[in-house]
C-alpha cells in the first residue's frame, strides 16, 4: 500500500504531509457494536465521524411521531458532519446497523482549535465538507421541488425519500475506496500509550 | 502609520466578514470592487454562472423567481449580502437579482476568492466558514421539510393557517414559497 492509510479516505486525499500530521494528532478510532447508538436526534453535537467499516443507518423523527430510516451509510461516508460547522443539536439519529463498525472520530473542539490557529488541515477539511454539502443541498432541494409538483401523497413521499438520500449524499455512485486498512489507520493515528492500552471499544 | 481603509468600518458590521481581523482585511479588499448600479438593471439572472457575491453599500436589490420574475423573494439593502453561495462552488444562480433603487454594490469576485482559498489565506476560510453555517441551516430546514413530506397528515406545530389552503395537500404552496426564500443566495 502506497501512502498513509488516512490519506486514502476521500475527505483527506491530497492533504499533504503537514496537514496529515495535524490530523493524526486529533483524530481517534472507535469500534462500535451492532445496534449501538452513535447519536440521537436533539443531542448536543460534539463530533463528526467517518465510517471506515460496517454500516450506519440514519433515522428521522416524523411529525406524526414515527421514526423513519432515511438511508444506510457505507464506508467512506461522513456521519454527523454538521457538528463541525455549527454545533447545533443533531438533526437525525444514527445507529450502527448490520455488524460491528469502525469509525474515525473528530471532535468539534479540536477542529475549532485548529481552525482558529489557521491550520491548513482545518481549512481544507472545512472546504471539502462545505462544497460537498452545498452540492447535496442543491440536489435535495431539486428533489423536493419535484415532490411539490406530484399529485399524490405517495408520489410526494417517494420524492421526499429521494431528497433525503440526496441530502445524505447516498444518491451518487459510491466511489471505489479499495480496501480500507483499519489496522494501518489505527497505528497511524494512535499515540504509543494508546496502542499499548489496546483498541477502545 | 497607515490609515484604516475606508471600507473597513463598513465591512466589520457585515456578518459575512465579522470574523476577519485587520490582518485579513487586505486579502478581502483585493477581491472586492465597487460598482454602481442603476434602478431597473439586472445584476444577475437565474441560471447564470455564479461568478461573484455582492454587498450592498447604498441602494436596494430585489431577488426574484419565476420566468417573468413575478415572485419577489427578498429585498436587499445597505450592509446586506446576496449571491454569496456562489463563492462555495460557482453553482448557477437559483434566482434573479434586479436593482430597484440605484446605488453602489461591492462585488466579491469568485476567481479572486478562489485565489485566496488556494493560497490557504485565513480570510477566505473565515468567510467560507460563515457560508458553511448558512448551508448547514438550510440542510437542517430541508431535513424538516423532508420529514413533513413523509408524514403529510400530521399537524404541524406553529404553522400559520394560511400555509395549507383547502385542497393544498401537504402545504405545497407554503413549501414552494419557503423554497423560493432559500434561493435568495
Amino acid at each position: 500500500m502506497s501512502g498513509p492509510a488516512l490519506e486514502r479516505l476521500p475527505l483527506f486525499k491530497g492533504l499533504g504531509d503537514e496537514a496529515l500530521q495535524a490530523l493524526r494528532g486529533v483524530v481517534r478510532q472507535r469500534t462500535c457494536k451492532a445496534g449501538e447508538v452513535l447519536f440521537t436526534e436533539g443531542d448536543r453535537a460534539r463530533e463528526m465521524f467517518i465510517l471506515l467499516a460496517g454500516n450506519v443507518s440514519i433515522f428521522k423523527r416524523l411529525p406524526d411521531a414515527r421514526e423513519e430510516c432515511l438511508a444506510t451509510l457505507v464506508p467512506g461516508a461522513l456521519v454527523g458532519e454538521l457538528a463541525l460547522i455549527d454545533g447545533q443539536p443533531r438533526s437525525a439519529s444514527a445507529r450502527i446497523s448490520g455488524g460491528e463498525a469502525s469509525l474515525l472520530v473528530l471532535a468539534r473542539d479540536d477542529f475549532d482549535r485548529l481552525f482558529r490557529a489557521n491550520k491548513p488541515f482545518a481549512f481544507l477539511v472545512l472546504d471539502r465538507i462545505v462544497v460537498e454539502l452545498s452540492g447535496r443541498l442543491r440536489r435535495a432541494t431539486a428533489r423536493l421541488g419535484e415532490a411539490a409538483a406530484e399529485n399524490t401523497p405517495a408520489a410526494r413521499a417517494q420524492q421526499a425519500r429521494d431528497a433525503a438520500m440526496s441530502l445524505l449524499g447516498v444518491d451518487l455512485t459510491q466511489f471505489d475506496l479499495g480496501e480500507i486498512d483499519l489496522d494501518a489507520i489505527e497505528v497511524e493515528i494512535a499515540p504509543l500509550e494508546q496502542r499499548m492500552r489496546g483498541r477502545r471499544g | 502609520m497607515s490609515q484604516p481603509h475606508p471600507l473597513q468600518a463598513f465591512l466589520s458590521r457585515i456578518p459575512l466578514f465579522a470574523t476577519l481581523t485587520s490582518e485579513d482585511l487586505p486579502d478581502i479588499l483585493r477581491a472586492l470592487r465597487p460598482r454602481s448600479m442603476r434602478e431597473g438593471e439586472t445584476i444577475f439572472r437565474q441560471d447564470d454562472a455564479g461568478e461573484a457575491a455582492y454587498v450592498v453599500e447604498t441602494g436596494a436589490v430585489e431577488i426574484r423567481l419565476g420566468e417573468t420574475g413575478e415572485l419577489v423573494v427578498a429585498r436587499m439593502g445597505p450592509g446586506e449580502v446576496f449571491g454569496e453561495l456562489a463563492l462555495i462552488d460557482g453553482a448557477s444562480r437559483s434566482a434573479t437579482a434586479v436593482c430597484v433603487e440605484s446605488g453602489t454594490l461591492h462585488r466579491l469576485d469568485k476567481t479572486e476568492f478562489d485565489f485566496l482559498r488556494r493560497n490557504l489565506r485565513p480570510a477566505a476560510y473565515k468567510v467560507l466558514r460563515v457560508l458553511a453555517v448558512t448551508v448547514s441551516e438550510r440542510v437542517r430546514e430541508t431535513n424538516d421539510h423532508i420529514a413533513r413530506a413523509l408524514a403529510p397528515d400530521a399537524p404541524v406545530a406553529g404553522a400559520p393557517a394560511a400555509a395549507a389552503a383547502p385542497g393544498d395537500a401537504g402545504g405545497v404552496r407554503g413549501f414552494f414559497t419557503r423554497l423560493a426564500f432559500w434561493s435568495k443566495s
